[in-house]
């Protein structure tokens, strides 16, 4: 062990995308328990700073956690939830699953959820299939910027 | 003031005038406690909550705090959100709840 504290920088000096490189995504797997929600912002604002996010930008990422969290947790049936992480520069997708025998994807009770979801995350999705309850939210930083398109680089 | 346990994501005091000081975070954990202390204080006086320490709430918090302004109105009287936070306001931006609840700022509660 060489107990070198270097950033995870290739030789030519490109940074790889967390959630690829560094062997990503992060599964945060918690009970189904209410008092789960700050474990799940914890880890989330972690994986937010690594993505080298604002605090503000941080802030906004544990709020859309804890949306996906506490939905699963109110209107799934399973005694565990499953929460993943893949982190990219400026960038945090949050996919959460939990079993879910019947669910209403546009019923009243997840409406101010989905109304959070959608003024904070720049994309998110509520689904109900084979049983699963699925909600993904991706949260862009304001600084992000799209990966330049495939063969654009030698 | 009901036990203080340190995996509780909020405190709640109850401060002069019966107003109901919130500390932390109203999520869907904190959102429970704050139910159940603010429905051990519930009279025909409007339900003042001094919002000014709460770090973070999430739509699971505001549902609660809607039920709470639901209840008062049953009783005849409303909820009342005392120096609510940055996070608090923002959330209630987000969802266009802010008409259900008196709001009063800084300012306002000090004149009183």
């Amino acid at each position: 062990m060489s107990g070198e504290t270097t950033s995870p920088e290739r030789v030519d000096g490109s940074r790889p995308e967390f959630g690829s490189a560094t062997g990503g995504p992060v599964m945060l797997q918690v009970p189904s328990d209410a008092r789960m929600g700050r474990v799940a912002r914890l880890a989330a604002s972690s994986l937010a700073a690594m993505a080298r996010m604002t605090i503000d930008e941080l802030e906004d990422v544990k709020i859309v956690v804890s949306e996906v969290l506490a939905a699963l947790i109110e209107h799934g049936d399973g005694d565990d939830i499953t929460i993943r992480f893949d982190v990219a520069d400026h960038r945090l997708d949050v996919s959460g699953y939990t079993t879910a025998i019947e669910f209403a994807v546009d019923g009243a009770e997840i409406a101010l959820s989905a109304t959070v979801l959608a003024a904070i995350a720049s994309e998110h999705s509520i689904g109900h299939r084979e049983g699963q309850l699925l909600i993904r939210a991706t949260y862009l930083a304001s600084t992000h910027e799209d990966p330049p398109a495939s063969g654009a680089s030698a | 003031m009901t036990g203080i346990d340190s995996s509780d994501p909020l405190i709640v005091r109850i401060a002069a005038d019966d107003v109901i000081v919130v500390i932390g975070e109203i999520d869907l954990a904190g959102g429970s406690i704050l139910e159940a202390a603010v429905a051990e204080h519930e009279s025909e006086r409007p339900v003042v909550l001094d919002l000014e320490a709460v770090a973070f709430v999430d739509s699971s918090g505001l549902r609660s705090l809607l039920g709470m302004r639901r209840r008062a109105s049953e009783r005849g009287t409303l909820v009342v959100l005392r120096n609510p936070s940055a996070e608090v306001l923002r959330l209630l931006e987000i969802t266009g709840t802010g008409d259900q609840f008196s709001i009063e700022s800084g300012s306002e509660s000090d004149a009183e």
